[in-house]
């Protein structure tokens, strides 16, 4: 027996603006607190976002309300407090929306950060109740449903987040991935209600959209709910970001048409929309590991995570140790952000999100600028931190001084950019690697010049394979981690 | 149908002398049919004749200069083997490639089957050679067709190529893909640890060749194409694991490049590395069937292959697999194009297990021979009846 369409659809909306790094480098200044380490044009870049993007899809959205729909918001905490520090109108129609009675706002960390990531938890705590404390003086109720952005697939996170309150986690569920499960149905992991996105009928929308190549161009609010009421399952969780929405001329023009006509072709075809708190009380169709969902890294360190490349591997790194360097905690919160690390990625962008490509140099700059604004963090709290020597050899380091391992005809493919980094790489330099770098001194030459540790220097000048050094500069890591405590 | 009493004869097999693709595709037909038939496998191989898996395994340990007097002796000997187990008679004589047409030359008057898993002209990268090796096995593979009582071959492309090559008639070929174990090929494993003991970092993609380095294999083509791929994604490494006379050479070429030869690896190497890369990568440059293919997609690895033979035929293209243009640049546009994309590797290897679980077993492949067999023995049957009928 095939299992009978949806009956209800959960709409979401999705408004975030992080804060970026400057790509353009400026060692030439030196290193100030707060924004300075982020854009520029950050606060032009941000009313630009508000205008093109935001205010059109508000303006859906209170369309949509009208019309009797439910929906829900994902507004990241950066946002809202852009939002409410330009004072602008868009702010009055954010907050008038989330107290509407048929929109539910979605907890989620403040910074829309990897901190979920991160070894031990109470960064993610801490991210996760301060964006909620926000929602509920705005809206006046605590968020109930969580949401995990694209990097978090791990299951212990569920624990976190049942003992935060929350109901239930929503996730992404792309149908090629699930293999024989379907997005559409409610889950269950560690006891926590899971609720999938349907990605593919995200994308529809997010990707599709505007596609005149695609064989079901054009799409209208009628085929769409055509569709979504022939898709088996329980409920269709759609998200779209407020990004999709910007545009111009008949593109806006048609977009929006067909999203204010989906209230009503949908209630046509007997598909209600439905809030996801609502939808968490369907009984679980079995159990589900958040892993099964993304696409697990290949390293045991970063195991569970969705972290994709070596670019990404080596910023998260830094990141998380940048925890014990920087004092400056605001600019340490806003390189969390999932966006630094979606753009050392040469695609990124799906299930609702905006696809985006870039070549690898465009990653490549962007992982960067990124170390390099890190370093800087860094740079400008040293006074603060002791004792200066071990916080000087475990900082994070910009390209242009980091180790990069080569062999005597070619570049391995990987880089040090920290002490740590560097004995993580060295439990698997193959022998030639390590005798090349060892003849020519420059591990010794690289510790000294770069780092300042001449201790160490002096050590692995003596070391006969990678094994021993790698063991060596562990243990000298963690003897200056503990003198930093 | 009555258990039937069955004859295999192939130059390898896994459990005594093994070259490449053919002997586990031999064995395993021998082990599915062995289930309900009596099944002797005449090989190569060391000491005493032996039973493996309820089939009966006879061995020799043949002799010669040039590899068509290596081939000629051990027909010879595999005959007279054959000759001390032929009480009762064998119903079904089955011959896996030419290396041991003589034996099918002496046996021509039984019920004889033969199946093509390559051909001469296919392991010349699809080219004519003026070699005399090439003539003769040419030669070799052109009387086995026409004196075995049936054909099959192990996917359209080659049942073609023997027509054309060969002349043998279109109704006496069969195609029969071979099958695969999928249980075989898939480990759950961690692919960091199995990346760093290659020296390569656990995140960066790993694109993995293995096959013998010959020109019909196509590694020079990736080869080629390496630096193309590099400069759209500078991050990508490459193993390329096999042996053969090419190695020097490609070795060279690759000096300055991400690349590791491995060289031959043990079959638990290459399960670890099979699922421990990110693209399996198949450029041949003619396959009959393409054994690497079904390995890949047990292990639910992506494959970007070339559009020839059995590849062509069995990629739904950039559904479970990409098919390029047998050229480097095409080679280097498929295997860029998807390495960026890792969500849909993930779910074209998915597809590629889900193909092979309905389309290539063992069990269904045992039945379609069993298909062959009888129908051979009606025909010979119906044969004999009408010379009686014409002799009385």
């Amino acid at each position: 027996m095939t299992d009978p369409g949806s009956s209800s659809l959960c709409m979401g909306l999705n408004i975030h603006f992080p804060y970026l790094v400057e790509t353009r480098k400026r060692e030439e200044e030196t290193p100030e607190k707060g924004d300075t380490f982020f854009s520029r044009s950050q606060k032009a870049d941000f009313r630009e976002y508000l205008s093109r993007a935001v205010l059109p899809a508000m303006d859906c959205i209170l369309a949509w309300l009208d019309s009797g729909g439910s929906i829900s918001l994902s507004v990241s905490g950066l946002a809202i407090e852009q939002l409410i520090g330009d004072k602008t109108d868009e702010a009055d129609l954010l907050v008038q929306a989330m107290q509407h009675r048929s929109v539910e706002t979605l907890g989620q960390t403040y910074y829309r950060s990897v901190a979920g990531l991160f070894s031990k938890n109470d960064e993610f705590i801490h991210q996760v109740s301060r964006h909620a404390d926000l929602v509920e003086g705005l809206a006046g109720r605590r968020p109930q449903v969580f949401e995990g952005t694209e990097f978090e697939f791990n299951s212990p996170l569920t624990d976190t987040v049942r003992t935060l309150g929350f109901l239930a986690l929503y996730s992404e569920g792309y149908d090629h991935l699930l293999s024989a499960k379907s997005p559409n149905y409610v889950y269950s992991c560690r006891n926590l209600p899971i609720l999938l996105r349907n990605c593919r009928l995200s994308d529809d929308i997010a990707h599709r959209f505007h596609d005149r190549t695609w064989d079901r161009y054009p799409l209208t609010a009628e085929k769409y709910a055509r569709w979504v009421a022939e898709t088996p399952g329980d409920c269709i969780h759609i998200r779209l970001d407020a990004g999709i929405f910007s545009g111009a001329g008949s593109e806006a023009l048609s977009f929006r048409e067909f999203f204010c006509g989906l209230p009503e072709a949908l209630h046509s075809r007997d598909v209600s929309t439905v809030l996801p708190s609502s939808v968490v009380r369907n009984p679980p169709r079995g159990e589900l590991q958040l892993e099964d969902l993304g696409l697990c890294s290949s390293d045991t360190v970063c195991a569970l995570t969705g972290i994709q490349n070596m670019l990404q591997q080596s910023a998260f790194w830094c990141l998380e140790d940048a925890g014990d360097l920087i004092t400056d905690r605001e600019s340490w919160r806003r390189l969390q952000s999932t966006d630094h690390f979606a753009r050392m990625a040469i695609t990124s962008g799906s299930c609702g999100r905006g696809a985006v490509r870039r070549t690898s140099k465009e990653a490549y700059d962007y992982f960067s600028a990124y170390l390099r604004t890190l370093a800087r963090c860094e740079a400008a709290c040293q006074t603060q931190i002791r004792p200066r020597l071990a916080a000087h050899a475990l900082r994070c380091l910009p390209p242009d001084k980091a180790f990069h391992f080569h062999s005597e005809f070619r570049f391995t493919g990987y880089s040090a950019h920290s002490l740590k980094e560097f004995s993580r790489l060295l439990e698997f330099v193959p022998d030639e690697v390590f005798r090349f770098h060892q003849e020519r001194g420059d591990f010794s030459r690289w510790i000294t010049g770069v780092l300042g540790d001449t201790t160490l220097a002096r050590s692995i000048a003596q070391c006969k394979g990678p094994g021993e050094a790698a063991h060596l500069v562990t243990e000298r890591c963690r003897k200056l981690c503990h003198r930093l405590k | 149908m009555p258990p039937l009493k069955i004859a295999q004869f192939c130059w390898e097999s896994l459990h005594a002398t093994r070259e490449g693709g053919l002997s586990p595709a031999a064995t395993h037909l021998a082990e599915v049919l062995g289930t309900t038939h009596e099944v002797h496998f005449f090989t190569r191989g060391d000491g005493p004749d032996r039973c493996i898996g309820g089939n009966t395994y006879h061995f020799c340990q043949p002799e010669g200069e040039t590899i068509l007097d290596y081939c000629h002796d051990m027909s010879m000997k595999l005959l007279r083997k054959f000759h001390e187990s032929d009480t009762p008679p064998f119903d079904i004589i089955h011959f896996h490639d030419w290396h041991c047409i003589d034996a099918l030359g002496e046996l021509r008057d039984r019920t004889t089957v033969m199946s093509y898993h390559s051909t001469e002209y296919g392991r010349n990268g699809g080219n004519f050679s003026d070699s005399p090796e090439f003539h003769a096995i040419s030669a070799k593979e052109w009387s086995g067709g026409h004196q075995a009582g049936h054909v099959t071959t192990v996917s359209k492309h080659t049942k073609t190529e023997i027509m054309w090559l060969y002349g043998i008639p279109e109704q006496k070929v069969t195609v029969i893909p071979n099958g695969i174990y999928p249980e075989h090929y898939c480990l759950p494993l961690d692919p960091g640890p199995v990346k760093k003991r290659y020296g390569i970092h656990p995140l960066a993609p790993l694109v993995f060749f293995i096959g013998r380095l010959v020109y019909q294999k196509g590694p020079d083509l990736l080869v080629d194409a390496i630096p193309q791929i590099l400069k759209r994604r500078w991050d990508v490494q490459f193993i390329i694991a096999g042996k053969g006379e090419m190695r020097r050479e490609l070795e060279e070429r690759c000096r300055t490049l991400p690349v590791r030869f491995t060289g031959y690896i043990s079959d638990e190497e290459y399960l670890q590395l099979l699922n421990a890369c990110d693209l399996v990568v198949i450029p041949s440059r003619n396959e009959p069937f393409g054994l690497v293919l079904t390995e890949a997609w047990s292990a639910e690895r992506c494959v970007v292959a070339t559009d020839v033979g059995g590849l062509s035929e069995n990629i739904d293209n950039f559904v479970d697999g990409i098919k390029v243009p047998v050229r480097a640049d095409s080679l280097a546009w498929g295997i860029s194009y998807i390495i960026e994309d890792p969500v849909r590797i993930r779910a074209m290897g998915l597809a590629g297990k889900r193909k092979v679980l309905s389309r290539f077993n063992w069990h269904d492949t045992g039945r379609m021979m069993e298909q062959v067999y009888t129908k051979v023995i009606k025909s010979r049957g119906d044969e004999a009846r009408r010379k009686e009928v014409r002799a009385g």
